[in-house]
C-alpha cells in the first residue's frame, strides 16, 4: 500500500512532465527544429494503440483466456507487415487531399458528402465513448488498488465514492485540459500537433519500460527464470490450460484477429497518428517493422505476469490489475508505483489522442457543416473564424472526455476492460467495408456507403450495445432474453436464430456481412454523381495519377476574397505564409483585386480542407467564388459537347477528303476526255491523210491517162497497174478499218475452235514466206515439242501472226535482215515471240505502238514506211485480248524488237476433245 | 535492384504468411503439450514466428523503400 498523497503527487508530477514535453515539442516545431519529425517518434506515437487495455487488460485476458490476448496485437502486425498495400495508399491519398480525420477520409472518397461525414463522426463518437470510459476506469481502479490493497488483505475493498473524490474525474479534467492546450493551440492547415506527438511518444517509452520492468521482476526475482515460471504453471491444471488454445475457440480467435486488423485502420486515434500526424511518407517503412517489434516487446511478459498473479495472489483479486497487485503483494511498492505510472501513461495517451481526433471530427464534420446550414448564423460572412473554430474544438474535447466519464460512472464500471474495448472495436470496424471498398473499388457509391454504414451500426447497437447496457441495469433484460416483440428470432444475442456463436462473433457476423452486402448491392443499383466518380478515381488510382485538382472552378473570385477567407479560418500569419509561398511557387499575384485563377481557388479549397474538412471547405469556397463553381455535370456536358464537335468535325474532314478525291477523279476523267478528243482529231486527220495518199496517186495517174491520149501502151499499163495497186491499198485500208471498227464494237464473227498454235504458226510462216524470201530475210523457227490446245478463231490468230511477221520483216536490219520465231507452252498457255534485228522501238513508244495509226513508232530519225495501214497492231491487240491473251513489245536498246503474244490454253485437252 | 513487381509479390506473400500462420487451423496445430527450452510450444511458436516475420519485413522494407523513393515525383 502506498499513501494516496504520494500517488497523487506522482500522478500530478507525471502529467506535469507531459505538459512540459508537449510544450517543448511545440516550441521546437515552431522554431523549425522539430524533434518529432523522425521515424522513431512516428513509430512510438503509433504505439498509442497500446492503451490501458493492453497494459492492464491484456494480463487480465491472459489470466482468463490464455493466449487469446495476442490476437489484438497480431492483427495490427499483419496490417503493418502489409504497409505497402494499404497504409501506403491511405497515406498517399490523405496527403494529396489534406485529410484531417477518418470522417473526412470517408466523406472525401464518396463525393465529399456531408451526410456521410456526419454519420462517421457520430459512430466514431459513440464507439469511442466506452473506450475512453475504459481508460478512466483503469486510472481510477489502479489508483484504488495502489492506495488500498496490501499484502495481508483477505477480501477486495469495494467502496462507492462520490464524483469529486473519484480519481477518474480528476483524470478526466487533467486530460481535457491537456487536449485543450496541445490539441487546439492553433488551427493548422495540416493538423500536425507536434507537442502532442512528442508527449505520446514519450508515454510509449514509459509504458513499455514499466511493463518490461514488472515482467523481468516476475520472471527473474519471483521465479528462477521464465522456464521455472512455466513449469510451475504446468503443474496446476487451471493455469496449464491457459498455455494451449481453448476448445472451440476458433471462431472467437478469428473474430478477434479481424477486429484488431480493422481497429488499427479505423480507430479515430490510430487514423490520427498513422495518417494525419505523419509528416513524411518515408517514416512508414520504418514503422512497418518497428511497430510490430514494439507490440512484441509489450506482449512478451504479459502471460508470465498473468501466470504469476494466478499462482501467487488470492483468488478474489482482479486479474486486470495484476501488473500492480503482483509487485504490491511481493512488497515492491516502488515497482508497483512504476507500474501505476506506466498504466497512467497508457491511459492518458489514448484519451489525449482520441479526444483530439474526435474533436477535429466533431468540429469539422458535425458543427461547422451545421453552422453553415443555419442561415441566421451567417457563418460565411463572419470575419475572424479561428477563434470560433478553436472554441468549438475545445468544447468538443470537454464533451468527449466527459461523455466517457459519464459512461464509466454509469455503465462501464462492471465489465472487464477487454470486453469494453471490444465493443468499441466492433463499432469502428463498421467503417472497414466502405473504406477498403472505397480504396480499391470505383463502383462504391455514396448511397451504398451510407446505407451499409447505417445498417452495420444499427445491428451493432442492437446486438452488442443493448446487451451491454442491459448488463449494467440500464434497461430491461427481458428484451435481451426474449427478443423484440417477444419474438425469438429477434433476440439480440442470437439474431435470426443464429445461436452457435458467442455474442461478439455473433454481432460481428451479422453487422459486417449485412453492412458489406448493403454497401455492395446498393452501390450496384445507384449511379454516382460526377464528383463521386472523380473522387473515386482519385482514390482508387492514387498511385497512377499526378493531378490533385479535383474540382474545376469557374474563376469569379478576386484574389483578396480568397485570401480573406483563408485568413478567417487560419489566422493572419498562416494565410500570409501559405499565399505567399503559393504565389512564389506558381509565379502568380497572391494579393490584390485581380481575378483568381482556377488553380488558386483549388489551392484555397485544399488549404481550408486541412482545417475544416473537405465538405465544409467546398461550401465556404463556393460562398466566396460568387459565380459558384462549374457544376461537374456541367463540366461533363461541356466535355460531351466538345467530343460531339470533335466527332462532327472529323466527319466533315472525312467528307471533304472524299470530295477532294472525287474532284481529282473528275479532273483525271476530264484530262482523259480531252486527250480522247485530241486523239479523235488526230485520228480524223490521220484517216483523211491515209485515204488521201492512195486517192491522190489514183487521181493523178487517171488524169494523166485521160489527158494524154498519146501515151504509149507500156506506160499506160504501168500507170494502170499503179492505179490498181493503190486502189487495192485503199480497199485494204478501208477493210482494215471496218474490221477494227467491228472488233472495237464487238460485232465481228468469232468462230472459235480448238487449234494447236504450232499449226497456226506454220501456216503463218508459209503465208509470209514469199515476202521474206523477196527481202532476203533469214528466218529461224523454234517451236517447242510441248504444246497446249487453244480455243480461238483460227483465221484471226493467223492474221495476227502474219501481221507481226510482216512487221518484223519490214523493220529488220536492211543489210542482213533476220527474223526469229519462237513458240513455247508455259503457265497454262502458249507464248509466241517474234524477234527482228532492226533498230528496235524507242522506250517511250513501246506502249503506244498498239494504238491506231501510230505506225512504225520507232526512233525519231526513222523514215516513215507508209506501206501499211497503221492498223495492224491495233487489230492484233484486239484479237489477242479477245482470246484473253496478252500482247506486248520488248526492245532492249540495240537488240531489235520482240513482240510477244501469250494466249491462255483451255482446260480440255486436244486428244480427248475429238 | 530487384524489379518492383517481384518485391511487391514478396511483400504480399509475407502478409499472407503472417495472416495464415496466426489464424485457425494453423494455430491449433501448434497447441501441443511439451516444451522447447522449458517454454510451452505454442508460446514459442507465436513469439519466435513473430520475431522472424518482423525480421523478414525489415529486410524487405529496405528494398521497398528504395522503390518507393524512386517512384516519388
Amino acid at each position: 500500500m502506498l499513501s494516496s498523497e504520494l500517488v497523487i503527487l506522482v500522478s500530478i508530477g507525471y502529467v506535469g512532465l507531459l505538459y512540459a514535453i508537449a510544450w517543448w515539442g511545440d516550441k521546437r516545431a515552431r522554431d523549425g527544429r522539430s524533434w518529432v519529425r523522425n521515424p522513431t517518434v512516428y513509430t512510438l506515437s503509433i504505439a498509442v494503440y497500446c492503451t490501458s487495455w493492453t497494459f492492464y487488460g491484456a494480463v487480465g485476458t491472459a489470466a482468463r483466456n490464455g493466449l487469446e490476448y495476442l490476437t489484438i496485437y497480431l492483427g495490427p502486425t499483419v496490417i503493418f507487415l502489409g504497409w505497402w498495400f494499404l497504409l501506403r495508399k491511405m497515406l498517399r491519398i490523405s496527403k494529396a487531399h489534406r485529410i484531417t480525420s477518418i470522417a473526412d477520409f470517408i466523406s472525401s472518397r464518396y463525393g465529399k458528402s456531408t451526410q456521410l461525414s456526419v454519420l462517421v463522426t457520430l459512430i466514431a463518437v459513440i464507439g469511442t465513448t466506452p473506450y475512453i470510459a475504459l481508460q478512466l476506469k483503469a486510472i481510477a481502479t489502479s489508483y484504488t488498488v495502489l492506495t488500498v490493497w496490501d499484502y495481508g488483505m483477505t477480501q477486495p475493498v469495494a467502496e462507492t465514492i462520490s464524483v469529486f473524490s473519484d480519481s477518474g474525474f480528476w483524470a478526466a479534467v487533467g486530460l481535457a485540459l491537456f487536449g485543450i492546450l496541445f490539441g487546439t493551440r492553433f488551427i493548422d492547415a495540416d493538423e500536425h500537433h507536434e507537442g502532442m506527438v512528442a508527449a505520446i511518444a514519450f508515454e510509449s517509452l514509459v509504458k513499455m519500460f514499466a511493463l518490461l520492468a514488472v515482467g523481468i521482476f516476475v520472471c527473474f526475482v519471483m521465479y528462477d527464470g521464465i522456464d521455472h515460471l512455466f513449469s510451475q504453471a504446468l503443474n496446476t491444471p487451471d493455469t496449464a490450460k491457459l498455455l494451449q488454445l481453448p476448445e472451440d475457440g476458433s471462431a472467437r480467435w478469428m473474430t478477434l484477429m479481424m477486429l484488431s486488423m480493422a481497429a488499427i485502420l479505423c480507430l479515430p486515434r490510430q487514423f490520427q497518428v498513422i495518417i494525419v500526424e505523419n509528416v513524411d511518407e518515408r517514416h512508414l517503412p520504418t514503422a512497418s517493422w518497428a511497430f510490430p517489434l514494439y507490440l512484441l516487446g509489450m506482449n512478451l511478459f504479459v502471460l508470465p505476469i498473468a501466470l504469476a498473479g494466478l499462482g501467487a495472489l488470492p483468488a478474489w483479486s482482479d486479474p486486470d490489475f495484476f501488473v500492480i497487485s503482483v509487485p504490491l503483494f511481493e512488497g515492491q511498492s516502488l515497482l508497483a508505483l512504476l507500474a501505476y505510472v506506466g498504466g497512467l501513461s497508457a491511459s492518458t495517451s489514448m484519451v489525449i489522442v482520441a479526444t483530439i481526433a474526435l474533436s477535429t471530427m466533431v468540429c469539422n464534420d458535425l458543427i461547422v457543416p451545421a453552422l453553415l446550414r443555419i442561415r441566421p448564423f451567417r457563418m460565411t460572412e463572419r470575419d475572424d473564424l479561428t477563434g470560433l473554430l478553436i472554441f468549438i474544438r475545445r468544447a468538443s474535447i470537454v464533451v468527449v472526455v466527459f461523455l466517457g466519464f459519464a459512461y464509466y460512472r454509469s455503465a462501464g464500471a462492471s465489465d472487464a476492460l477487454a470486453e469494453i474495448g471490444l465493443i468499441s472495436f466492433a463499432a469502428t470496424a463498421q467503417f472497414i467495408p466502405i473504406m477498403i471498398g472505397g480504396l480499391y473499388w470505383k463502383g462504391g457509391t455514396k448511397t451504398g456507403a451510407q446505407v451499409g454504414l447505417v445498417v452495420g451500426f444499427l445491428i451493432w447497437t442492437y446486438t452488442l450495445l443493448l446487451p451491454s447496457l442491459a448488463d449494467s441495469g440500464w434497461m430491461n433484460p427481458a428484451l435481451i432474453l426474449n427478443g423484440a416483440f417477444g419474438h425469438p428470432w429477434l433476440r439480440p444475442e442470437s439474431l435470426f436464430g443464429l445461436s452457435d456463436f458467442e455474442p461478439l462473433t455473433h454481432a460481428l457476423i451479422w453487422s459486417m456481412s449485412l453492412n458489406t452486402a448493403f454497401y455492395v448491392l446498393i452501390s450496384l443499383f445507384t449511379s454516382p454523381s460526377a464528383l463521386e466518380r472523380i473522387q473515386a478515381t482519385l482514390f482508387v488510382d492514387a498511385f497512377s495519377r499526378k493531378g490533385q485538382d479535383t474540382v474545376i472552378w469557374r474563376s469569379s473570385a478576386s484574389v483578396d476574397d480568397l485570401y480573406e477567407l483563408v485568413e478567417r479560418f487560419l489566422g493572419r500569419e498562416r494565410a500570409f505564409h501559405s499565399f505567399r509561398d503559393f504565389g512564389w511557387e506558381k509565379d502568380t499575384p497572391w494579393r490584390g483585386k485581380g481575378e483568381a485563377n482556377a488553380d488558386m481557388i483549388a489551392f484555397t479549397e485544399r488549404l481550408l480542407a486541412g482545417s475544416i474538412g473537405a465538405a465544409s471547405a467546398r461550401v465556404m469556397v463556393s460562398s466566396v467564388a460568387k459565380g459558384e463553381m462549374v457544376s461537374l455535370e456541367e463540366v461533363l456536358e461541356i466535355l460531351e459537347e466538345t467530343s460531339h464537335v470533335i466527332e462532327y468535325s472529323q466527319r466533315l474532314e472525312q467528307k471533304s477528303a472524299e470530295l477532294e478525291k472525287a474532284a481529282a477523279e473528275l479532273r483525271a476523267a476530264n484530262d482523259r476526255l480531252k486527250e480522247l478528243d485530241r486523239l479523235k482529231d488526230e485520228f480524223l486527220t490521220m484517216v483523211s491523210h491515209e485515204f488521201r495518199t492512195p486517192l491522190t496517186s489514183i487521181r493523178s495517174f487517171s488524169e494523166i491517162l485521160v489527158d494524154t491520149p498519146t501515151l504509149d501502151h507500156e506506160r499506160a499499163e504501168h500507170f494502170l497497174s499503179i492505179i490498181v495497186r493503190e486502189s487495192e491499198r485503199l480497199t485494204r485500208l478501208i477493210d482494215d478499218h471496218l474490221d477494227l471498227a467491228r472488233l472495237e464494237a464487238g460485232h465481228s464473227d468469232w468462230r472459235a475452235i480448238d487449234v494447236d498454235p504450232r499449226t497456226v504458226l506454220d501456216e503463218s510462216v508459209d503465208a509470209v514466206k514469199g515476202l521474206l524470201d523477196r527481202k532476203g530475210v533469214a528466218l529461224t523457227t523454234d517451236l517447242a515439242a510441248q504444246t497446249v490446245m487453244l480455243h480461238v478463231d483460227r483465221d484471226r490468230l493467223t492474221q495476227v501472226f502474219i501481221n507481226l511477221l510482216s512487221n518484223a520483216a519490214k523493220f529488220s536490219d536492211p543489210e542482213y535482215p533476220s527474223v526469229s520465231v519462237r513458240g513455247e507452252a508455259m503457265d497454262g498457255g502458249y507464248l509466241v515471240s517474234i524477234t527482228d534485228n532492226g533498230r528496235g522501238i524507242a522506250p517511250n513508244e513501246l506502249e503506244i505502238i498498239f494504238d491506231k495509226f501510230s505506225r512504225g513508232g520507232k526512233y525519231a530519225d526513222d523514215k516513215p514506211k507508209p506501206s501499211g495501214s497503221g492498223l495492224g497492231l491495233a487489230i492484233a491487240k484486239h484479237v489477242v485480248e479477245h482470246c484473253q491473251g496478252k500482247i506486248w513489245a520488248e526492245s532492249p536498246p540495240g537488240k531489235g524488237a520482240t513482240f510477244r503474244v501469250f494466249i491462255p490454253g483451255h482446260v480440255f485437252a486436244p486428244s480427248t476433245a475429238s | 535492384m530487384t524489379p518492383p513487381r517481384r518485391l511487391t509479390e514478396r511483400a504480399f506473400v509475407l502478409v499472407l504468411a503472417a495472416f495464415f500462420a496466426w489464424i485457425p487451423p494453423l494455430v491449433g496445430v501448434f497447441s501441443l503439450d511439451g516444451q522447447i527450452f522449458g517454454l510451452p510450444i505454442l508460446f514459442v511458436y507465436f513469439f519466435a514466428g513473430w520475431a522472424v516475420l518482423i525480421a523478414l519485413c525489415a529486410i524487405l522494407t529496405r528494398s521497398l523503400r528504395k522503390v518507393a523513393q524512386s517512384e516519388r515525383p
